[in-house]
């Protein structure tokens, strides 16, 4: 995972700008993409059909910034718009997910930690064929407007893993086990369009004009696959629960608020599953116990926790299982209500319990940085190699 | 309760409203003063309260609350503290079914709402009838042609149940959460009132247009108590449950829906002592099961006036006794036209819908795009009401 910084006069100068930086790495994805669709059955005249669903529902800049990347990268933006669809229907990130606010938190302030996992179940992208990972991104964007955001992307994808933008809006997500859920290709749905949600909504000044945005959303496009998008500034949380006939919305002010990947307020949905029940529980003691001291430090200490392992149950998650899922990294942000432009974006990369103890293994935005103090090991994307790890730090006798 | 039609921009309306139904308004308005006090509400919180229902509420609302008090000589603050706590000192309870797709026989969508209403033995006068407050059944035209149906209280610039020329039609209920019990007396909760966002939402020319309103709505506020939604046009059932701190949406394409006053989506918020709502419920989805793919008018008719699980107050037709116990008090039916929304019909029964239903002088139709003088004078003038309000049910039940 590299760190890189584009700025522009529209999105599709930022899409350009992205493109001309990350065109290999975008090759590559692609390359790995299509590749991963063929080996789970996927027929190309489902993905064109696919392709022309999700070209109708995404807004004029998302298509724009996909312009730009494909001008940039020298991609054709039919390749670049098929490897969006693909990304957001054959994706299927875990992720646990904390925030706390208010009395929760020991500034008072609002913090929101995303613990990003990601399954290796497809035939060719396993743990260990590296060869086909996909190259992941820390993107900061300086928009026409000056908002300027930091998120993880996929090379290639306009969508964004979490993000945090200048007005102190950070956002997050989280896959969603429900009853109908299917990993599988063949069963899988189309409709996850999360990773876009979540970069139209760092385009607001403020947490609920985020949500406002994503609820119109949800009420003019068709989401078949199950999630979960967080808004969080710094004075409210909003944890958005998305189902394909249903969605629900949490608001605090003050407190704390933990998801896997289960539904909460929309728990009837919930798929039996361990690894979830697991997280979530660990997630709210942890939080309980914190209660009214919760900090960045509490924060990397909770994703870095082994507590209900070893194995996917942990939250920092580990597997030795070619096709399990693992947690890869991991980013604390924390706004900072006196000047939103103060808020700051931890980013580990690797395994978390690696990540975090290092300080060559993650790094710290201040959201109006300039890029000349990111190292360059950061910018090269060597770092994630060397913090990815099979075993838990406590294992292997550190 | 009574037909009454009024037409022009929304301050106007509110005056001519305000002229014909003074009394009526007058009497409402110092029953919710009485209730107030009774419950113990502080005037300071009240006075808060009122401030920040006035900052949410739409200009088009304050403009009607205006004309309402310049036509019925009701000081404005009373008008306005009357609809701040609409939602709050009289939720309804209601049973709410819908259907769309193949659950109907032309898969456009039907809506039903059976509105349930508690008294008080200290409501008395002219303008009450068993000791319940006398609502109304408006037809309003505004200047952009838009054609509004519903019921309300008279006072209120809010709906509880209605249709419009677009073909949305809209519904409420009152949400029975474990919530509502840990409420001190006179704490009060959000600012987005259901009636409000009722008629509100039956501006809007598309049903996606209302429940983007609405979700925005709650988004800044939640409802002042917990509660229901639902928005309805010929292809869509949305239904959103509210509590104070969460809501959750459902979106219905083909299918049935129902709701008494228990959560469905939100259901670990369920007060599970209320058994009315759980019985309502069940039977609810009974009859929808049962009658899959059949559902029209009249079965909707039939359910509405089915007293399985009593007659009393767990029957979709509610009766009792004691008047401070909620009984149901009306009924409508709005069947959306896919093909015209302007065709859209709406039906209501005033009074107990057991009696009201089975009586052609009990309820009354209205097209969307029919003239208001084709509904008979009775129903103009309150008398449907009180001859088909029923303590005991049709036939001994």
């Amino acid at each position: 995972m590299k760190v890189v910084y584009s700025e522009g006069n529209s999105q599709e100068d930022l899409g350009f700008g992205l493109g001309c930086q990350l065109a290999e790495a975008i090759k590559h994805n692609i390359d790995s993409g299509m590749k991963d669709a063929e080996s789970r059955g996927v027929d190309q005249r489902q993905l064109k059909q696919y392709a022309d669903q999700y070209m109708n529902v995404l807004n004029a800049g998302t298509l724009d910034l996909m312009e730009g990347l494909s001008q940039g990268s020298r991609v054709p933006f039919s390749s670049i718009l098929y490897f969006n669809v693909i990304q957001d229907w054959l994706c299927t990130d875990g992720c646990t997910t904390f925030a706390a606010i208010g009395k929760g938190t020991a500034s008072g302030g609002a913090l929101l930690l995303k613990n990003r996992d990601v399954p290796a179940n497809s035939p060719v992208r396993g743990r260990y064929h590296y060869e086909n990972r996909q190259i992941n991104v820390v993107q900061v964007l300086k928009n026409p407007d000056g908002n300027i955001t930091v998120g993880v992307a996929t090379a290639g994808s306009t969508g964004i893993v979490m993000g945090l933008n200048t007005y102190g809006v950070a956002t997050a997500s989280n896959q969603g086990r429900t009853k109908e859920f299917k990993p599988e290709a063949q069963n899988g749905r189309v409709g996850n369009y999360r990773g876009q949600l979540m970069r139209e909504g760092l385009e607001h000044h403020t947490a609920k004009d985020a949500v406002k945005h994503v609820l119109n959303r949800l009420i003019q496009i068709k989401t078949e696959n199950p999630g979960i998008l967080w808004f969080v500034d710094d004075k409210n949380i909003y944890v958005i629960e998305v189902a394909p006939q249903e969605f629900s919305v949490q608001h605090v002010t003050d407190g704390f608020t933990v998801r896997a990947n289960h539904f909460i307020l929309l728990d009837q949905l919930n798929d039996e599953n361990i690894s979830c029940v697991c997280r979530y529980f660990r997630g709210r003691q942890m939080l309980e116990e914190n209660y009214g001291n919760i900090d960045r430090g509490k924060m990397v200490e909770f994703s870095m926790d082994h507590t209900n392992g070893p194995g996917e149950s942990y939250i920092c998650k580990h597997s030795r299982d070619e096709r399990g899922s693992v947690t890869e990294s991991a980013a604390i942000m924390e706004v900072n209500s006196q000047d939103p432009k103060k808020s700051r974006i931890s980013i580990a990369l690797g395994s978390p319990c690696w990540a975090w103890r290092s300080r060559a293994g993650n790094i710290t935005f201040q959201i109006d940085d300039g890029m000349e103090n990111i190292p360059k090991r950061f910018l090269d994307g060597s770092v994630y190699k060397e913090f990815i790890k099979e075993e838990p730090w406590e294992e292997a006798g550190t | 309760m009574k037909v009454i039609a009024a037409e022009g921009t929304h301050e106007k309306i509110g005056f001519d409203l305000g002229c014909r139904l003074a009394e009526a308004i007058k009497h409402n308005v110092a029953l919710r003063e009485h209730d107030t006090r009774e419950r113990g509400i502080e005037k300071k919180q009240l006075s808060s309260l009122v401030h920040r229902y006035m900052e949410s509420s739409s200009a088009v609302s304050l403009k009607m609350m205006e004309g309402l008090s310049r036509g019925s000589g009701v000081p404005f603050t009373s008008i306005l503290r009357f609809n701040a706590l609409q939602d709050v000192i009289s939720p309804e309870g209601c049973t709410n079914f819908a259907a769309v797709g193949k659950a109907t026989p032309d898969g456009d969508a039907i809506l039903l709402k059976n509105r349930d209403l508690s008294g008080n033995k200290t409501f008395s006068g002219s303008t009450y009838y068993n000791y319940r407050e006398i609502n109304i059944t408006l037809v309003l035209k505004t200047p952009d042609k838009n054609v509004m149906v519903g019921v309300t209280a008279a006072g209120s610039t809010g709906f509880m149940m209605g249709l419009n020329k677009y073909g949305v039609a809209v519904a409420s209920n009152f949400g029975q959460t474990i919530e509502v019990s840990h409420v001190p007396p006179g704490q009060l909760y959000g600012m987005s009132g259901r009636t409000q966002m009722m008629r509100e939402a039956l501006e809007c020319s598309s049903l996606k247009d209302a429940v983007n309103l609405a979700l925005g709505k709650l988004t800044d506020s939640p409802m002042g108590t917990p509660g229901i939604l639902w928005f309805v046009d010929a292809r869509n059932i949305y239904v959103v449950e509210g509590s104070f701190d969460q809501f959750a949406v459902m979106h219905i394409q083909d299918g049935i829906a129902v709701r008494s006053n228990h959560f469905l989506l939100l259901d670990q918020l369920n007060n599970e002592k209320a058994l009315s709502s759980v019985c309502r419920k069940i039977r609810g989805n009974q009859l929808l099961e049962e009658n899959y793919g059949n559902i029209n008018k009249e079965k909707m008719m039939e359910f509405s006036m089915d007293h399985m699980n009593g007659p009393g107050s767990n029957s979709i037709c509610r009766h009792a006794k004691n008047p401070e116990e909620s009984v149901t008090v009306s009924a409508s039916i709005m069947e959306l036209n896919g093909k015209n929304p302007e065709k859209s019909k709406i039906s209501i029964a005033l009074g107990t819908p057991c009696w009201a239903w089975r009586n052609s002088a009990g309820n009354f139709t209205f097209q969307m795009d029919t003239d208001i003088e084709t509904i008979p004078k009775n129903f103009r003038d309150g008398s449907v009401y009180k001859d088909f309000i029923k303590v005991e049910p049709f036939g001994g039940g």
